[in-house]
């Protein structure tokens, strides 16, 4: 039959997965970028497996499941927590992975068993309902003061304000949320936008970024901790690529990270000379995001920079650390950013437009986060 | 002939999968079947603050005001230039009735600054 011929191609395609990352999970989840049996998605609308990767805490469970509820079906929810297993009310087939589990394996077992039909489609979590409801005067919502009349849905309509290029477009603000992959997880950017102008731009407060610094490393019962932090630039600057629009690049580089050796030099190397001959990637992050010393506050810092220099500097950093043996952690290397160093973002990205703006934000490398036992799986 | 009927082959091919596909993927665009968390903008998790029934700048409107007002301009200049040899000053003045028409929109356009270079 046709349909189950199409069923079978589905299914021994790669799942395509968006990832969900909570508390400490970014280098877990970063770990199974680089498998083919798995295609990691930007937009939850294009996925099929959600992957919901650490601790989420209970705050953030709205937003999680608004995140749900946002992919196409047929959708399913495996939740890797590493530590006891999660029941949600809504999710009767929800699958739980702990630290052991082969979770590549689980991901593109959930994928086919929904492709063949084995596994039901998961509903939505959240009611079918706009979170306000219309306000207004007359019985069908109609009516009420103002030019634009009434407060639909309780979401005042956008008026005109002047802006950066005199067309006076209309301010929208909004919420970007805890789940985005070119945030740092679980951190909100509240800004308001003019087309595509960022005018005004709040941090919301960032829960996992608390923890463990750049430099120390975050398996602890990894041997040779500056493997760690070559992992680790190698992970940032394949998140780079991966998000500026070179995903063969990104895969290699992931790829590499995996299967870091002290004798990976040259492969770095080489990587290195094939990022310096990218064009495009040069031309997306040449003079974006610059960050001076004033800002920083120290000159030594690790944002110091544009864009461009800072992806630079961590592959260069991240082919110097492969051949010196650290004696400990935090030796080498300058003070470490952290939650407090994103103060610098909104009188960063105010007055940027919104692809400068993703530019930016990716190319700082912020610290993993609290060390979970999700990074003590064996490979 | 077989190419012909190749065509119309290929043409019922396309519709009917066209409107299989319309059929199959309703629930991305149908508004009765699209549930409010799909409907809203991925914003990873939250919900926007102001409507989204906002007004955009059409920046394609100075050129298509000066692409319709020269350039289809021309375009009708064209055949009439072959013709107009031969009928003489009758083809000048229709012409010109053109022109004027068009010239509106060239004032129109000056008016709004389409011609000022910044």
């Amino acid at each position: 039959m046709a349909v189950s011929r199409l069923a079978r191609l589905a299914a021994q395609a790669p799942a395509p997965v968006y990832a969900a990352v909570g508390a400490g999970a970014q280098a877990a989840v970063d770990g199974l970028r680089a498998d083919s049996r798995l295609r990691f998605v930007h937009s939850p609308r294009h996925a099929t497996v959600l992957l919901v990767a650490g601790a989420v805490p209970a705050p953030f469970m709205p937003p999680l499941a608004r995140v749900h509820d946002q992919l196409s079906h047929p959708r399913t929810t495996v939740w890797w927590t590493g530590e006891d297993p999660v029941t949600i009310a809504g999710l009767p087939t929800l699958t739980c992975l702990s630290a052991g589990d082969d979770v590549v394996a689980r991901l593109t077992d959930a994928h086919r068993d929904l492709v063949y039909g084995d596994r039901a489609t998961e509903e939505d979590l959240l009611p079918d309902v706009p979170p306000n409801e219309w306000r207004g005067v007359g019985e069908n919502g109609q009516g009420g003061d103002g030019m634009m009349g009434g407060v639909p849905y309780g979401r005042p309509m956008a008026m005109t304000a002047d802006d950066r290029d005199g067309l006076a477009l209309d301010p929208l603000s909004l919420t970007l949320g805890p789940f985005l992959e070119w945030l740092p997880p679980g951190l909100e950017l509240h800004v308001t936008l003019q087309g595509d102008v960022l005018t005004h731009v709040e941090l919301g407060q960032n829960p996992w970024l608390q923890g463990a610094p750049l430099g120390a490393p975050v398996n602890i019962d990894e041997p040779l901790p500056h493997l760690q932090r070559t992992r680790a630039k190698l992970r940032y600057v394949a998140r780079v690529l991966d998000l500026h629009g070179l995903p063969a690049l990104a895969h290699r580089t992931y790829a590499l990270a995996n299967t870091l050796t002290p004798e990976s030099g040259a492969q770095i190397g080489r990587l290195q000379h094939r990022l310096h001959r990218t064009t495009a990637l040069r031309w997306s992050t040449k003079d974006v995001g610059h960050l001076s010393s004033q800002m920083l506050g120290s000159p030594g810092h690790p944002w110091n920079g544009d864009a461009m220099v800072r992806w630079q500097r961590a592959i260069e950093d991240a082919r110097n650390l492969i051949t010196e043996p650290d004696q400990g952690p935090g030796q080498n290397s300058d003070p470490s950013p952290d939650a407090a160093d994103l103060a610098v973002l909104p009188a960063l990205l105010t007055g940027m437009e919104f692809a400068e703006a993703v530019t930016t934000v990716v190319s700082l490398e912020v610290a993993p986060g609290l060390p979970s036992r999700l990074t003590r799986a064996p490979r | 002939m077989l190419t012909a009927f190749a065509a119309a082959f290929g043409a019922t091919v396309g519709m009917a999968v066209a409107v299989l596909a319309l059929r199959l993927y309703r629930a991305d665009y149908d508004p009765a079947m699209l549930t409010w968390s799909r409907a809203v903008p991925i914003l990873g998790g939250r919900e926007p603050d102001t409507h989204a029934w906002s007004r955009y700048h059409a920046r394609y409107l100075p050129m298509t005001i000066v692409l319709i007002a020269f350039e289809m301009e021309m375009m009708f200049m064209y055949p009439w230039a072959v013709v107009f040899v031969e009928v003489g000053a009758k083809a000048f003045i229709e012409m010109g009735v053109f022109l004027l028409i068009l010239s509106i929109g060239v004032l129109y356009a000056w008016r709004e600054r389409v011609f000022a270079w910044q």
